[in-house]
């Protein structure tokens, strides 16, 4: 299997009391890993890092093979990923607008934006949502709404923070199973953040567990490594 | 003097209106080039992370208080009276404008707006996408800052023009600066043209106004 994103040496100054350090870690394209930990234990800080969002102080990520140096990298890199944060920004305008926005900056053209927005949006049953302005949301839909935007580019790694907080148990299942289904037929990484060992549970086929900004363990399937500081540590 | 100056501005006199419009076109000129360079740079200062960024902000605000008059004085001392032509005015007026406008826009941009910046780069945007985007959220604030840039300029170089002019014994291209030392019967053209601004900056503040509610 291949290395989607590998990080080497990864040193992350985050305030004067936390810092983020990895030394090696590689994510293979296949499973859905989920990082796993307590609050602040640098679940969001890795995949800020791993999305291209968050520079670090030292070390490196490469993804798809091509290290992220230059700006113009990173653009390029990010446009193959997908990132939805814990707290995500909905823009002004409507709900099929926000939708739609990834795609422009993709270069899709308008009526394809139209198809898939609407074709997204059915698959969530919220087609009557789609003039709706963005204000008139309740906080599941506009988790939703954020997870839908950030699928729409049809991203081949998916790095999804707590993407299930806020929902009622029928949507929670439902992302749940589109998850799954990104992963198993259309081929989708996905990385996800939680604190939720039901999510674990469901979607995960790896766990990455994260204490005090290193890697504390992993977890695949039944199995369980200690793995101390996450030095030489190889998922796969 | 105060029914003179409305009956000339009412009677569309020819002075009055030249030296409206002569105003109008370097100010405009000025507001044009500080908004162009002025609001991406106030975007950048306000949004981006890089290493001296506090000091960055801070010169640009010292920069922003520095009274014209003071600018003119200094030149005036510097001897750079060559400098004073057409294109000399519009230049320094555009650099003494440039930081209210690129200050101003800092501000509305720094601080609240991480979160949308970083979701639209995980959107795929690039740097300037990003910034579009940005700006679209705080547009009412955006636009406050264009009316305000526009006052500013206005009373900022008129008060550098006046003291450049009366140093360097130059007037142009500012012609109010003719009216405004002139012999007293001026005084009326220039009351006509402080009318003027007056409506002027109504009108805007109205717009800007019906904008935020």
């Amino acid at each position: 299997m291949q290395n989607l994103i590998e990080i080497n040496d990864i040193h992350h100054q985050v305030n004067a009391s936390f810092a983020l350090h990895i030394d090696q870690l590689f994510f293979q394209d296949g499973p859905v890993y989920a990082i796993a930990g307590d609050s602040r234990a640098g679940k969001t800080m890795l995949l800020r890092i791993l999305s291209l969002i968050q520079p670090v102080d030292e070390g490196e990520v490469t993804l798809f093979e091509t290290p992220a140096r230059s700006a113009r990298d990173r653009l390029r890199l990010r446009r193959r990923l997908g990132f939805m944060s814990q707290r995500p920004f909905l823009f002004r305008g409507t709900v099929a607008e926000n939708i739609g926005l990834g795609l422009e900056y993709h270069g899709v053209e308008s009526e394809e934006i139209q198809v898939r927005t609407q074709r997204l949006l059915k698959q969530f049953q919220l087609t009557d949502c789609a003039e709706l302005p963005v204000e008139q949301l309740s906080e599941g839909q506009r988790q939703v709404t954020a997870f839908l935007r950030t699928v729409a580019p049809y991203p081949e790694v998916l790095l999804l923070d707590e993407p299930t907080s806020n929902l009622d148990q029928d949507t929670y299942n439902h992302l749940l199973d589109y998850i799954k289904m990104l992963n198993e037929e259309r081929g989708v990484m996905v990385i996800l953040a939680t604190k939720s060992r039901d999510v674990i549970r469901q979607v995960a086929n790896i766990t990455i567990n994260m204490r005090n900004g290193k890697v504390a363990r992993i977890l695949t399937g039944e199995h369980q490594t200690n793995v101390g500081n996450g030095k030489g540590l190889r998922v796969s | 003097m105060l029914t003179d100056a409305l009956k000339l501005l009412v009677q569309f006199d020819k002075l009055v209106y030249l030296n409206i419009a002569n105003a109008l076109e370097v100010a405009g000129y000025i507001v044009i080039i500080a908004l162009v360079l002025g609001l991406p740079l106030g975007m950048f200062t306000g949004i981006a992370r890089f290493r001296f960024r506090r000091l960055v902000l801070y010169l640009l605000h010292l920069w922003m208080y520095v009274p014209a008059l003071g600018i003119g004085i200094f030149l005036y001392y510097l001897q750079w009276g060559r400098f004073i032509s057409p294109l000399g005015f519009i230049l320094w007026g555009a650099a003494l404008a440039l930081p209210i406008v690129a200050g101003l826009t800092a501000d509305v941009f720094t601080g609240g707006l991480q979160a949308a910046h970083e979701d639209a780069l995980a959107l795929g945007a690039n740097r300037w996408q990003a910034y579009i985007l940005l700006a679209r959220q705080r547009r009412e604030q955006v636009y406050g800052v264009i009316t305000a840039a526009i006052a500013r300029v206005f009373t900022e170089i008129g008060a550098f023009y006046l003291v450049i002019s009366f140093l360097f014994r130059q007037g142009f291209p500012s012609k109010p600066v003719f009216v405004l030392t002139g012999p007293a019967p001026h005084l009326a053209v220039a009351l006509a043209m402080f009318f003027f601004g007056i409506v002027v900056a109504a009108g805007l503040h109205l717009v800007q106004f019906k904008q935020e509610i």
